[in-house]
């Protein structure tokens, strides 16, 4: 290709005739050098075709990943060309390029407005599509008329196309949307004589409600019809966004009953998003249904089918997906599928993805009714080639004998056969060895006989006849030396086989090394003579030559019981063991239920509740509840410094004067607060507990409703005292436990953030009642994870009422260290030296203009004035801060309640984070 | 929705990438490469990988892979819907052997593809038959006229029908002969066990229309049993409440060829065909016999293009086999531990039953690991398993009258065989 393309490169016409015109792929050759000038000679050409061309080599090196932004204004140029190809190429550049270069978009929103009025709705669409990619706060107010234009287009495919983009205008600018009444025109849209209209309104504002705290999309009875009417004519997509929606509703009995049989048609549809969004849609709605007889016949006989048909295609990915919706299904019903077991047996050529999640589903459906069949097919799986495979099988059988006591037997029958037929060879070295096969079989029989002991002793004994050398794996060796422990008795050579094992502790694992030594000693007690000497030399090696503090320490621990008292020993070692369960997967009843209303759903495929999917969806809103709460966490933060001062001295650069200083110029920057009191009780106290954190609670952001948090409210936030970031936690009791006894985990996140210590120190709150607490938390960078979405932390919180998950937001202002004073002179130093690149922002109407309330502001944290200046332009304020241990310097300009904002930093990054933040605060 | 899409090379080389959102750099391929490197095999990749970010979705065909990286709550399986749909679109475009080259070659058209079924990341028009009315496939004829007359591969206006109540047809078709023809296949999926049972069976049927009618037909369409499409995915054309009620099929068609409804059959069936396989090993030599026939009562149907595959373990030597009828051939695999004989018999014979004999050698005092599992392909052709047969054929709303035709036709689709 690139050899024959370079040369026809300079001989245009020549490349025509040799490669033809429907191939592509010349467009992704070319010449190096100067190729940027030879497109821009090409781009300005006269002939369109010429262009066309050019915009499609253009367009290639984009796909490429070259950068080929420098070209943007002669791309631009062509926009206004009649030719409907030409066009959409040049438009699909712009998509890309928009950002790179916001000042020539600018220059394009006249055409763009022309463009919007284009005879040729495909065009008119176009160009509502291309402003909703564009995706530059700046030029939103632009692009707004058009966008109300389009909403009221009198082509329907114009309007389904700008319905979609107010979503996208919400994401960058919720205040331009809110502001020209896109929302309300957008609502009124699902009354639309056009369902694909409405569909795409229903996606819009679903979209938009999921990424705000307002109350955009609401459903009203009136609203329902006109959605199931819909969804009868629109597209399979169309169906998803309505279903979805409707799954958000919460029903009468009687609407209810009507959704569910409008729905159920659904329910069998080619797309299976489509009928798993039927399916997640009829279980929801089938729980208010009155009507039992309807709701069991729903659930029995229509609810499986769709399940099913997604098992049968031929789509892997598509089967995983349903696969791990069954499986949360199959905790709520049970019994849905026993009938359908079949369907989960494995097929030859599936991906092992699939294979694992199958014998998942086998192990729940099994019951006394289907066991046999599922234990025939495990065992087919034993001479399988997929070794991963093959010992998830093994596995599974010892769920299934563990759940169902009538199914042991049978069972152990089918693992003894796979002993049977894989033992250790006669060679030498590896071929010695006994099948992995035959040792994960063992392995999963010593749980069996864990769970039924005294049932199986002639498995034992035909089990031991095979030997332990064969056993090369850590978990079957520890499981055959549990097994001669357990059954000294009845198993006649096992103080050889001990003997045997006991020769081999040294290259033994850990896991092994302790079974050895429990059985050893089990041995001892249940078989005196045969067991001194071994016990004698084994404990004498574990306790004085290995070096691992665990073996020493049982092995300790065995010596010392014997030594005292034998028969406290033989109590102690040979008690009866607590039976187990099998409780694979299962997942607390709480969690299940908000799962089960988010099947289809990333959640329902990570069984994890989608309050732990945070990341981007819920941030705009907790940006905005951020803004208020700041000014609050001020007020405990720098109540609280006093004492943090005294006791940690890490504000080595502050004397006490300004600390005074700055102080007073807070609380007379403020009203008066009372509330503020219990903060200095508390810091007699000494102790971080309730004081503070309650004033805060009302204003901090609620992360966690009580319905979500099984009974406990939680609000949420950090704020930053002495240095040190605390998390601030307010809590409210609706659950009718007495709450105490918190601790805390965090997730890896931004900045590596990570709790002091795991316990909370929280009064215990009475069901009805308040409390709250402050954790400190210390940043290790370690154990930063830089993939985690910035400024949001997620949390574990493990309480009476279970382990409750939320997210909270860490402002960036909470990263500004207290050392971030300058000197004016270091600064100007500073400002010369940095890069001309700077962070800017605008902000149109200041909340406070008067520039001492602002220093005072933003003094409390961390942002430290430097200097003043007067100008014409307004007053020109300058601060200095240092986040990351890199100083950022800021360039405040107040004219009347505007302000421009200008910071400068090595990293950039963190000069406009930052910048942000204190955008934010004061605005 | 559908924030964005790669379109990767199984060696991970982007061909296509497209953002309907936030822009998502290139790096998150190679997260996604990371984990398929991790994999003995390349398509036991988690469709959805989680990341401490972003969540990949991944959709694999033969070599190309289609990646959407999402960083909030998303319907996995509607991502994945979507992407088959490309997949099927660029099928139809470009023909099923779709590899990195012919997707490098047609790019721009895959951007107007992608720009006119996801509108803003969310999915509009997906139908095959609309995109077609607005973009042209690449034919041979396009490309001449590309070349002489310079004529657009996007077309201008909006096809007409677009956003009426029957989008899925354009208004104004015309044929020369009128012809309306339907495939009643059925595709048999079991495992049969090594004593002969059969432990699973399940047959999908589909009736398949291909429609090249002139004006706006309306079709009636009434088949022998009833009851067994009774749970069956109807194309959007069909009337859904008129089938619910009636268990008839009544619908305005689509132009060109579509799945009319896809039907699945639970529970034992009849099969066409037997296979029985023995595979003994002696002192490290396997000995092999497997017979496959008919077991079709009406002998004048025939079974064509049948082909047994055979894995062995990759230890094998040598093989020394025959057989009466058809070829033999040993393919060694890409990937796992197999090497794979393939017996392929064109036309089953009705004198003779097929056998596969002979011996593979392995080296001394080898044991096979496991045992292996025969996969079959067929096609029986005027045939079904079910039985289900067209009734009645009624087309209305034409002043013609047109050619009407219906074949029959039983495959194999995943059809084993354990040893």
């Amino acid at each position: 290709m690139s050899s024959s393309s370079k040369k026809s490169k300079r001989t245009k016409a020549k490349k025509k005739e040799k490669k033809g015109p429907g191939n592509d792929s010349r467009y992704f050759s070319s010449t190096k050098k100067g190729e940027i000038a030879e497109l821009r000679r090409e781009l300005n050409s006269m002939n369109e075709e010429a262009v066309k061309d050019a915009v499609k080599k253009v367009i290639a090196s984009m796909t490429v990943g070259k950068d080929v932004s420098a070209l943007f204004a002669d791309v631009l140029k062509r926009m206004t060309t009649q030719d409907t190809e030409l066009k959409k190429l040049v438009y699909l550049y712009i998509i890309t390029y928009a950002r790179s270069s916001p000042k020539v978009v600018l220059l394009s929103v006249n055409s763009f407005t022309k463009d919007a009025k284009h005879r040729s709705p495909l065009i008119r669409a176009l160009v509502i599509r291309t402003i909703g990619c564009i995706r530059l706060p700046d030029v939103v107010d632009y692009f707004c008329p058009p966008l109300a234009e389009g909403l009221k287009d009198p082509d329907p495919y114009v309007r389904k196309t700008a319905a979609v983009c107010v979503a996208k205008l919400y994401d960058i600018s919720p205040e331009a949307v809110e502001e020209h009444g896109f929302l309300k025109t957008l609502r009124s849209l699902i009354s639309d004589h056009n369902a694909m209209v409405v569909a795409n309104a229903v996606a819009a504002l679903a979209e938009i409600a999921e990424s705000t705290s307002k109350d955009v999309f609401k459903i009203t009875p009136d609203m329902l019809n006109k959605l199931l009417a819909a969804m009868n004519e629109c597209t399979e997509w169309g169906q998803v966004f309505i279903l979805d929606c409707l799954a958000k509703y919460n029903p009468t009995a009687k609407q209810a009953e009507t959704v569910v049989e409008r729905v159920v048609p659904r329910l069998i549809h080619a797309n299976s998003a489509v009928s798993m969004s039927a399916v997640k849609v009829i279980i929801k709605y089938l729980d208010v249904v009155e009507n039992t007889s309807m709701r069991s016949y729903v659930m029995r006989e229509k609810i499986p089918n769709p399940l099913i048909t997604i098992l049968s295609g031929d789509k892997p990915e598509l089967q995983y997906i349903a696969l791990r919706n069954i499986n949360l299904i199959l905790q709520k019903e049970g019994k849905l599928l026993d009938k359908h077991v079949r369907h989960f047996f494995c097929k030859y050529n599936d991906p092992l993805y699939v294979k694992l999640e199958k014998l998942e589903i086998m192990a729940r459906v099994a019951s006394n009714d289907n066991y046999d069949k599922i234990l025939m097919e495990l065992r087919a799986y034993g001479s399988e080639v997929d070794e991963a495979f093959v010992r998830r099988a093994i596995a599974t059988i010892g769920r299934i004998a563990v759940k169902l006591d009538g199914a042991a037997r049978k069972c152990m029958r089918v693992l003894l056969d796979f002993v049977k037929a894989n033992p250790g060879g006669d060679g030498e070295g590896k071929e010695r060895m006994v099948g992995y096969v035959a040792q994960n079989s063992v392995a999963v029989m010593a749980d069996i006989l864990r769970k039924y002991p005294n049932r199986f002793e002639k498995v034992v004994d035909i089990v031991c006849k095979f030997g332990v050398e064969g056993y090369d794996e850590e978990r079957p060796l520890a499981a055959m030396i549990w097994i001669l422990g357990e059954y000294a008795t009845i198993i006649e050579d096992a103080p050889e086989y001990i003997q045997g094992c006991i020769d081999r502790f040294d290259d033994m694992e850990e896991r092994c090394q302790l079974a050895l030594l429990t059985s050893t000693v089990k041995l001892f007690l249940k078989r005196p003579d045969d067991g001194k000497n071994m016990v004698q030399g084994l404990l004498k090696k574990a306790s004085g030559v290995v070096e691992n503090p665990d073996i020493r320490d049982r092995a300790y621990v065995y010596w010392r019981m014997l030594a005292t008292d034998a028969k406290v020993a033989q109590q102690v070692i040979l008690s009866d063991k607590p039976k187990m369960a099998d409780d694979t997967g299962k997942l607390d009843p709480s969690v299940l239920k908000t799962l089960m209303s988010n099947l289809a759903t990333l959640a329902s495929v990570y069984h994890k509740p989608p309050e732990l999917f945070i990341a981007g969806g819920k941030e705009s809103f907790e940006m905005k509840g951020h803004r208020k709460s700041d000014v609050k966490y001020d007020d405990s933060d720098s109540d609280e410094d006093e004492d943090e001062d005294e006791d940690e001295d890490e504000d080595e650069d502050e004397d006490e004067e300004e600390i005074k200083e700055r102080k007073s110029k807070i609380k007379s920057s403020r009203k008066p607060n009372s509330e503020a009191q219990p903060a200095v009780v508390n810091i007699l106290d000494g102790i971080m507990d309730e004081g503070p954190a309650t004033n805060a609670s009302p204003a901090l952001p609620l992360v966690l409703d009580s319905t979500k948090g099984k009974g406990l409210e939680i609000r949420a936030g950090f704020s930053r005292k002495g240095g040190n970031i605390y998390l601030e936690l307010g809590f409210t009791n609706r659950s009718n436990t007495l709450l105490d006894q918190f601790a805390i985990k965090l997730n890896k996140n931004f900045i590596g953030l990570v709790p002091e210590s795991p316990k909370m120190s929280v009064s215990p709150i009475s069901p009805g009642g308040t409390g709250s607490a402050s954790h400190k938390m210390l940043i290790k960078p370690e154990s930063a994870n830089s993939q985690m979405a910035e400024g949001v932390i997620q949390i574990a919180l493990k309480t009476k009422v279970g382990v409750l998950y939320f997210a909270a937001n860490l402002g960036f202002d909470m990263l500004f260290s207290e050392d971030g004073q300058l000197a004016q002179t270091a600064y100007l130093q500073l400002w010369k030296s940095l890069p001309n690149q700077e962070a800017d922002v605008k902000v149109p109407s200041l909340s406070v203009s008067n520039p001492e309330a602002i220093k005072s502001m933003l003094r409390s944290s961390n942002v430290f004035f430097v200097a003043i200046r007067q100008a014409p332009t307004g007053t020109h304020l300058y601060f200095s801060l240092k986040v990351k241990g890199l100083p950022v310097l800021v360039e405040l300009t107040v004219n009347g309640t505007q302000m421009v904002g200008a910071a400068k930093s090595q990293d950039l990054s963190l000069a406009r984070k930052s910048l942000d933040a204190i955008a934010n605060k004061i605005r | 929705m559908f924030p964005n899409l790669f379109v990767l090379n199984s060696t991970g080389e982007v061909l296509i990438e497209k953002h309907w959102e936030e822009k998502v750099p290139r790096k998150v391929v190679d997260l996604f490469m990371e984990q398929q490197l991790k994999k003995e095999r390349k398509v036991d990749v988690s469709p959805v990988i989680e990341t401490p970010k972003l969540y990949l979705i991944h959709t694999r065909r033969g070599d190309v892979i289609l990646l959407t990286t999402v960083n909030k709550e998303t319907p996995p399986l509607f991502v994945i819907e979507i992407h088959n749909k490309i997949m099927q679109v660029m099928y139809h475009y470009f023909g099923p052997a779709i590899n990195s080259r012919t997707i490098k070659e047609n790019f721009v058209l895959i951007y107007h593809l992608l720009d006119e079924m996801v509108d803003g990341g969310f999915p509009f028009t997906t139908d095959i038959n609309q995109l077609q009315a607005m973009i042209q496939p690449p034919t041979i004829v396009n490309k001449v006229m590309a070349t002489f007359a310079n004529s657009d591969s996007v077309k201008k206006a909006l096809p007409e029908g677009m956003l009426t109540k029957i989008p899925w047809r354009r208004t104004g078709v015309k044929y020369h002969s009128n012809e309306i023809c339907f495939d009643l296949i059925e595709e048999i999926n079991c495992i049969i066990e090594r004593n002969s049972n059969v432990s699973v069976c399940e047959v999908k049927g589909s009736i398949v229309c291909t429609c090249r009618l002139s004006g706006m037909p309306d079709i009636t369409l009434t088949v022998s049993h009833p009851s067994l499409i009774q749970d069956a995915v109807l194309h959007r054309c069909v009337r859904i409440n008129r089938f619910r009620r009636e268990r008839v099929i009544s619908f305005v068609p689509p132009d060109g060829r579509f799945t009319l409804l896809t039907y699945f059959l639970r529970g034992p069936c009849q099969l066409p065909i037997f296979v029985r396989p023995s595979i003994n090993y002696t002192n490290g030599t396997g000995n092999v016999n497997i017979s496959v026939g008919s077991k079709m009562r009406d002998q004048s149907k025939t079974i064509e293009d049948v082909k047994v595959i055979i894995p062995f373990p990759k230890d094998m030597l040598s093989s020394n086999l025959t057989t009466n009828a058809g070829s033999v051939t040993t393919v060694e695999t890409a990937s796992g531990p197999h090497r794979e004989v393939h017996w392929v018999i064109p036309r089953l014979p009705k004198d003779k039953t097929p056998v596969l004999e002979g011996s593979v050698l392995f080296p001394t005092g080898f044991k096979p690991p496991h045992r292996p599992t025969l996969s079959v392909q067929f096609n029986a052709k005027s045939w079904n398993t079910s039985g289900l047969q067209v009734e009645g054929l009624d087309v209305i709303d034409v002043k013609y009258k047109p050619f009407r035709g219906v074949r029959t036709a039983t495959r194999a689709g995943n059809f084993t065989v354990r040893l």
